[in-house]
């Protein structure tokens, strides 16, 4: 049991699919709730996730550490791709261990901007079998996006699904595969956050259900809250803390990052 | 059964969509952003006059919530502006302002979805503006560097034709005589000048960076032109400028040597009082507002709509008068220039040769040129004998407001196509004391007496306005309105 908690607290370091943009009203997914808004990356515009490091803890006491460095591209209009390397570090009776926890590919693509019709966006990844806690073999997924704006809060609303063979629990990368993000056979939830515009402070609070791959679980309850902040024109800053409310787990997690956006050099020639 | 009732459940689906169709169309929209030019010069002004770079953050915001409220608060009184949001505004914001630029999303986002494009193009344009600041203020590039830089900025802005405004110079027919023009300055008139004014300071602050020789001359010329934009709100709206800032008058040395971005940066100013116009103008419907804002981007962006040439545009600029924008921005009198002109007064100018040839609105007021900075007394407008001097002493508020023009028609900005344009009453105005010192002054200056006797019209009106006065001062001016070779006759 302890084992299979050690493996589930995984979920929340590799929590992988991040879309970045360049500024605090932009969410990304991760950063630090998991539910986004619909909008990409500008075109040109590129943004690294410098440290984003997450701390959980799962219930027995099991604490992981998780990094993942990623870049963004705004590759085209309304159109960004994304790579990430979750980097996971877990707590255990025998000593700690450090590994990779896949290779994180993914594409978004915004198809409107908000009007009277709220702004969608359809986004594609593929989580594929690399290092240590990575998955058995590559996951790809699909997800949903909408933002709907009101006066005072944004509403966004997330939908993914996961393709690939179901998972049991049973040996180690297996079972630490199935408990990513990535590796939900499905995630649904919502978020709505409010700016303070002056400050370029955001807050957020999500809710989202999961079912995990491995068809032994049962849907599982997450909450999160969380706050974006533009530091400097080029650097905006998230925190966020949040649990799982069901599950195995029921893990507490803590997280807090910056990005760094910059542009690609250009010439009229 | 169930065959009918699928067929007619199919029916009214596909009315429907038939329905919704035209409606999801017009509200499709993808307009998307593009990242800043990447360069060394990257944040430079930010880095070097913080002081001044954080009012550009603070205009954000007044920007934003102006457009905010006329969308998301029509009937709101006009105190609302005038007196809340300026208050808040001037007292704290631009007190304190931001520590990073804003995003406008957060500020007015109702307004966003009304009109994502426009509000893109305003974006895109205030990027330019930005990065043109981070090149003047980079000491580390020659001249010559500085204007391949800004050619550069300006290339990379055009990449974005479904969002750059033209390059070509627009008359201010496009801006000043639609159906919906004037409602915001009428309404708003304080609010109005505070926005004349961000846009003074956001072109104005080029000048120092220009004409600066070095880093301290730079800082000294931006400290000074932070400061004139303060001594602008001491008593709004009276302080504020009456017109339009247009950037070869504020910035004559920038508009020379870029003269591309400064017509850009006109135009850009241009569209912020139509979409302010179209806002406040309840004869626009709000579901037409939307197509109104559409429409006048694409007319500011093309180089067809409105065009006018560049020696035209420079002459309009001249003949609205640097003091009724609230001076030169650099090298000015320690007092504000003295408007010329009733606040937010229209002149019409012809696109030919952008001379002006009437007032459509509000008065030119006594011609005394008394502390007016920057003035070209070489330039003196044709005045419509109508609406020229007036009598009116100092700063005066306009005239009743001009009836709203909304009955006429799109295609129709002749002057005899507006009926409901306000042409003051031709009658001899009574000329203050005050007045008939300055003109006497005025008349005294031999260029200026030289322009006046050859404009026979306004040379008529002067006379006419001297029945009322004293007869020393009817002699005295009768003489310097009088040609010498009629004299001798």
């Amino acid at each position: 049991m302890m084992h299979k908690l050690i493996l589930a607290s995984l979920l929340t370091v590799a929590a992988a699919p991040l879309h970045a943009q360049t500024d605090y009203y932009n969410t990304d997914a991760g950063r630090p709730v998991l539910i986004e808004d619909a909008y990409a990356l500008e075109r040109r515009g590129l943004e690294l996730q410098v440290a984003p490091v997450r701390l959980s803890r799962a219930r027995g006491g099991a604490y992981t550490w998780g990094v993942e460095p990623s870049l963004a591209y705004g590759l085209a209009p309304r159109t960004q791709i994304e790579i990430g390397v979750p980097v996971a570090y877990v707590d255990g009776r025998n000593g700690g261990a450090t590994g990779i926890s896949g290779v994180d590919l993914s594409m978004h693509y915004n198809l409107n901007v908000e009007t009277r019709i709220p702004a969608f966006a359809i986004a594609a990844g593929v989580l594929l079998p690399a290092g240590r806690f990575g998955p058995p073999r590559a996951y790809p997924s699909i997800k949903g996006i909408m933002t709907r704006t009101f006066p005072d809060v944004r509403l966004h609303v997330n939908a993914q699904y996961t393709f690939g063979d179901a998972l049991t629990s049973g040996s180690a990368p297996v079972g630490a595969a199935s408990q990513s993000l990535e590796l939900s056979r499905w995630i649904a939830g919502a978020a709505l956050d409010h700016a303070i515009a002056l400050r370029s402070l955001l807050l957020t609070a999500e809710v989202y259900a999961r079912k995990p791959l491995d068809v032994t679980e049962q849907v599982e309850w997450n909450s999160g809250v969380g706050v974006r902040y533009q530091l400097a024109p080029r650097w905006a800053m998230d925190a966020g803390v949040g649990r799982a409310i069901n599950g195995p787990s029921q893990a507490w997690y803590l997280t807090a990052g910056g990005a760094y956006a910059f542009g690609l050099p250009w010439s009229a020639r | 059964m169930i065959g009918r009732r699928f067929l007619s459940r199919t029916a009214v689906l596909a009315l429907a969509i038939t329905l919704a169709a035209p409606l999801a169309k017009a509200q499709w929209v993808t307009t998307y952003e593009t990242f800043y030019l990447q360069a060394p010069h990257n944040w430079t002004f930010r880095d070097t006059y913080q002081h001044a770079d954080r009012l550009f953050n603070a205009f954000d915001y007044g920007h934003a919530i102006l457009y905010e409220t006329l969308w998301t608060r029509p009937d709101a009184p006009a105190s609302m502006l005038e007196e809340r949001i300026y208050d808040r505004l001037t007292k704290h914001i631009l007190v304190k302002p931001p520590h990073v630029p804003l995003d406008e999303n957060a500020i007015e986002p109702m307004y966003a979805q009304l009109a994502p494009e426009a509000k893109a193009m305003f974006d895109w344009s205030h990027i330019l503006h930005r990065q043109i600041y981070d090149v003047l203020a980079d000491e580390r590039l020659s001249d010559a560097e500085k204007d391949r830089a800004v050619q550069q900025l300006i290339s990379y802005y055009k990449t974005r034709r479904d969002l750059a405004f033209s390059s070509k110079p627009k008359s201010m027919e496009l801006m000043q005589e639609q159906p919906y023009s004037l409602a915001f300055r009428q309404k708003f008139p304080k609010f109005n000048g505070l926005i004349w004014g961000y846009h003074w300071f956001q072109v104005g602050l080029y000048e120092p960076l220009l004409v600066g020789r070095t880093g301290v001359e730079r800082q000294a010329g931006v400290r000074a032109t932070v400061a004139r934009f303060w001594q602008m709100l001491q008593d709004p709206p009276h302080t504020l400028p009456y017109q339009m800032p247009m950037t070869a008058a504020i910035a004559p040395e920038f508009a020379k040597r870029y003269p591309e971005a400064a017509i850009i940066f006109d135009n850009l100013h241009s569209m912020h009082d139509v979409v302010s116009d179209i806002l406040a103008n309840p004869s626009v419907p709000r579901d037409r507002k939307r197509a109104e804002i559409v429409l006048a981007g694409a007319r500011f962006r093309d180089d067809t709509s409105y065009v006018m040439s560049v020696p035209a545009w420079l002459t309009m600029s001249k003949e609205m008068g640097v003091e009724n924008m609230g001076g030169p921005s650099v090298n000015f009198t320690r007092e504000l220039p003295t408007p010329t002109v009733t606040i937010g007064a229209v002149m019409h100018h012809d696109r030919g040769t952008g001379k002006m040839t009437g007032v459509l609105v509000g008065q030119m007021l006594n011609m005394s040129h008394d502390g007016m900075a920057g003035m070209d007394h070489t330039a003196a407008p044709a005045v419509q004998p109508a609406v020229a001097a007036t009598g009116h002493e100092g700063h005066v508020m306009p005239s009743p407001a001009a009836p709203a023009r909304e009955t006429v028609d799109h295609a129709a900005h002749g002057m005899a196509a507006m009926p409901g344009m306000a042409v003051p009453a031709a009658k001899a105005p009574v000329p203050s004391p005050t007045s008939v010192v300055a003109l006497r002054l005025m008349l005294q200056d031999p260029v200026i007496r030289r322009r006046v006797l050859a404009d026979s019209a306004l040379r008529r009106m002067l006379m006419q306005s001297l029945d009322s006065l004293s007869a020393a001062d009817r002699a005295q001016l009768q003489r310097l309105l009088t040609p010498p070779r009629s004299r001798r006759q």
